[in-house]
């Protein structure tokens, strides 16, 4: 293994994994990821046998607590204390964040969702970011969604649920897409709506089953299990990583740049091990989240206990008496296989919940994202002493009202239409007294955690407001760019599985046409898309 | 007195950090003003077994009936939720938290009497008296007395440990070191899945069977075009 590179990437996830299969054919690269990297060459629709073995081991044996939970004792994943009730400031929860090659690519439920025309503006309001409009963008979700096989699939392939809720929803006049995700040769196991679960058969397609090994045959170099410490910065400019490996600290080198695709909670921590927030106050600032829970429903006379299939078909955004987008987005996949004991039977105990348990595969649950509350987070601390903190619950124990109130408003919507769709109990209970609502809510809301972590080194064009620039490199360190979530500029009205690969395929031509002097590598997703 | 109670905390139950900084958020005053040299500054709470008041809970919150109930799978599955799911999943590896959750645990026996919620500890009331508590910490009756969110604590952890074990199958739910299935052995009595009419996950035979039947199929590229709000 050498010990100087042209480009070092810090993380394999959706950014990191992406841009280095983009940029490996154009100089020397070296991957660090933090988590295990599992072995085997892609065999979509199957798995590796390794793959395989890992999927059915990590997950606890739980194919129904939802797999945020079940990935356990950080084998693939980072567990972040989080700091949620601003009105018990000592109390603390976990928020995860993927650390497998792949990152969150390999373990997320695979929706593909682009952010809505607001969020473009929102950018640029935020941050004045340049070159980030929906034109700008629109080359590399196409680039990225040929290669990553993005599709939707049909009715005839859909759960019954989704077909029942799109039906009914879209009778009430409630606008319902399908969704569309990044799978190849799926076998329609059910087990995606387990998010946090690594896909068993290769067919969730994560880059670590296309862009990483693509940056493998193109001669990157991969490290994996090594736990980035910092960046290592001499005279202005970044000169390297110091990662540990096996408890021993490795030092290596980069001539033209260092990425740090760490994650949106990983990757300021790395900058705050690295100093860089002495430079540039605004690393850490700004985490934006989706706080969510699920809507729950027993619907007598069906039985879709039996169902496999995708689970997430459809989504829709909460809409308002204008029949205008609210700021929530409702997977409304009506499934089986989800938490027994997450959301709905919160309160329940005794016989009437396991007689409730017993109703299971009449149960169907939706799940409601919050996409922009008026809340902004922080990370803190160091790689090895992070801290998060979003608070989802004001110091008067309640949530942030327009969280509040696009929660109620979504819970109502749900319900509705669930009501339509003949079900006889729904929860939360839209119908108890507000108090009792709020109170439940206020319950829910900090158990679930948050989602799609976003932020934390924004980009913008003012050092005053923003971590690195409009093409992602830092504003202060030369050499030093951020690849990942955390350069969202401000609230997305999606999850940041598609725009994670929009931004890393921009990167991409930034990287080979302005830093290794090899021109853009958008036109070769045609023959990626071949190859795969 | 609050503040000799808070240096009694730290004497007597210095490793229960999470109880105390739970407790200081939670109204600190009135609970230790009230409680606290009755409950540590003389032991009594340090001599409950806190895996026996989990235990307790978890008959609470799934009784046996028709069916088999938490007791069924006693005392394996208090082990496991109490000393290996809360910890591991619930907590990530947080020992600091996990103790302090023991210690409310233990608290939770002895509270009841302090609180005028009869006469009898948790541990030592009808399964029905211990319904009713469990009840009316859920549902936030105890405010008045400032125990009630170290109550609830106890409350929330065991409703949402005890459900989440059960009904993933407990005992069987864990695959085989190494193997490449989840599967569900054979068993005359009946567990979580069973209760719940879930299949568990694909195995061999269901896997290939869908492989075939979605082999080939067609999908339609791209986004949705209907979706003119992106």
């Amino acid at each position: 293994m050498a010990d100087t590179y042209d480009v070092i990437i810090c993380g394999a996830g959706s950014g990191g994994g992406f841009l280095a299969g983009e940029i490996a054919a154009n100089g020397s690269l070296l991957i660090l990821e933090a988590g295990p990297q599992i072995g085997g060459a892609p065999v979509f629709g199957v798995g590796s046998p390794d793959r395989r073995k890992f999927s059915t081991q990590i997950n606890l044996g739980t194919y129904i607590p939802d797999g945020i939970y079940s990935i356990n004792q950080g084998t693939a994943t980072f567990q972040y204390p989080i700091y949620a009730d601003d009105s018990n400031p000592t109390s603390v929860g976990i928020t995860r964040e993927a650390r497998v090659m792949g990152g969150g690519s390999y373990i997320n439920v695979g929706a593909w969702i682009r952010p809505r025309l607001v969020d473009w503006d929102g950018f640029a309001a935020a941050t004045g970011v340049v070159g980030w409009t929906k034109q700008d963008f629109e080359p590399h979700f196409q680039k990225a969604e040929t290669i990553l096989t993005v599709h939707r699939d049909t009715r005839d392939n859909w759960n019954t649920g989704s077909v029942l809720y799109e039906k009914t929803a879209l009778s009430m006049g409630i606008p319902v897409f399908e969704t569309a995700s990044n799978r190849n040769n799926c076998i329609f196991c059910g087990h995606r709506n387990n998010a946090g679960m690594p896909c068993k058969y290769d067919a969730l397609m994560s880059t670590a089953i296309t862009q990483i090994p693509k940056a493998v045959a193109a001669g990157a170099q991969v490290v994996d299990n090594a736990m980035v410490q910092q960046v290592n910065i001499s005279n202005g400019k970044a000169t390297g990583v110091t990662y540990v490996k096996d408890g021993q600290a490795v030092t290596v080198n980069a001539r033209k740049l260092v990425v740090v695709s760490a994650g949106a909670i990983g990757t300021p921590l790395i900058f705050f091990s690295s100093g860089i927030h002495l430079i540039n106050s605004n690393v850490g600032k700004y985490l934006k989240a989706h706080p969510g829970l699920s809507v729950e429903a027993i619907i007598p006379g069906t039985n879709w206990g039996s169902d496999r299939g995708y689970q997430w078909n459809c989504y829709q955004y909460g809409m308002d008496a204008n029949n205008q987008p609210m700021d929530t987005l409702i997977y409304a996949s009506a499934s089986f296989v989800d938490t027994p004991w997450l959301a709905a039977q919160v309160g329940n105990f005794g016989l009437p919940y396991k007689n409730l348990m017993r109703q299971f595969p009449q149960r169907i649950s939706v799940w409601i994202f919050l996409l922009k509350p008026n809340i902004t987070g922080r990370v803190l601390g160091t790689v090895n002493n992070p801290i998060v903190k979003y608070p989802i619950l004001t110091v008067d124990g309640i949530p942030e009202p327009k969280e509040l109130n696009d929660t109620i408003a979504a819970v109502r919507q749900v319900t509705q239409v669930f009501q339509g769709m003949g079900a006889v109990i729904t929860y939360p209970n839209i119908n108890q007294p507000e108090a009792l609502f709020i109170q439940l809510i206020s319950l829910l809301l900090p158990a679930a955690g948050i989602f799609h972590s976003q932020g934390t080194c924004r980009a913008g064009i003012d050092p005053a407001t923003s971590v690195v620039d409009s093409n992602l490199m830092s504003h202060d360190i030369e050499n030093l760019m951020c690849c990942d979530a955390s350069v969202i500029p401000n609230a997305l009205s999606a999850n940041t599985n598609a725009i994670t690969m929009a931004i890393a395929s921009r990167a991409a031509d930034f990287v080979n046409s302005q830093i290794l002097d090899r021109g853009s590598s958008t036109a070769s997703a045609a023959e990626e898309a071949a190859l795969l | 007195m609050m503040r000799q109670a808070m240096e009694l905390l730290q004497q007597e139950l210095s490793r229960r950090a999470f109880l105390k900084r739970t407790v200081q958020a939670a109204g600190i005053g009135l609970f230790w003003e009230r409680f606290g040299n009755k409950l540590f500054g003389q032991g009594v709470a340090s001599t409950t077994d806190p895996r026996a008041v989990y235990s307790a809970i978890g008959n609470v919150v799934i009784p046996i009936d028709d069916d088999p109930g938490w007791a069924t799978f006693e005392p394996g599955i208090s082990d496991y939720a109490l000393n290996t799911f809360i910890p591991q999943v619930l907590l990530g590896g947080n020992s600091l938290v996990f103790e302090g959750l023991l210690g409310t645990f233990q608290a939770y026996n002895v509270l009841p009497p302090l609180i005028n919620f009869g006469t009898l500890q948790f541990l030592d009331m009808s399964v029905s008296l211990q319904s009713q508590f469990f009840g009316n910490v859920l549902s936030g009756q105890f405010e008045s007395t400032g125990a009630q969110d170290v109550l609830f604590l106890a409350t929330f952890v065991g409703l949402f440990s005890t459900k989440a074990v059960f009904f993933s199958n407990y005992p069987n739910h864990l695959a085989t070191p190494g193997a490449e299935f989840q599967v569900r052995p054979p068993s005359s009595v009946k567990t979580g899945w069973d209760i719940m009419g879930f299949r568990g996950p694909v195995g061999p035979d269901e896997e290939n069977q869908l492989r075939q039947r979605y082999r080939n199929i067609q999908v339609l590229p791209g986004m949705d075009p209907k979706n003119t709000y992106v």
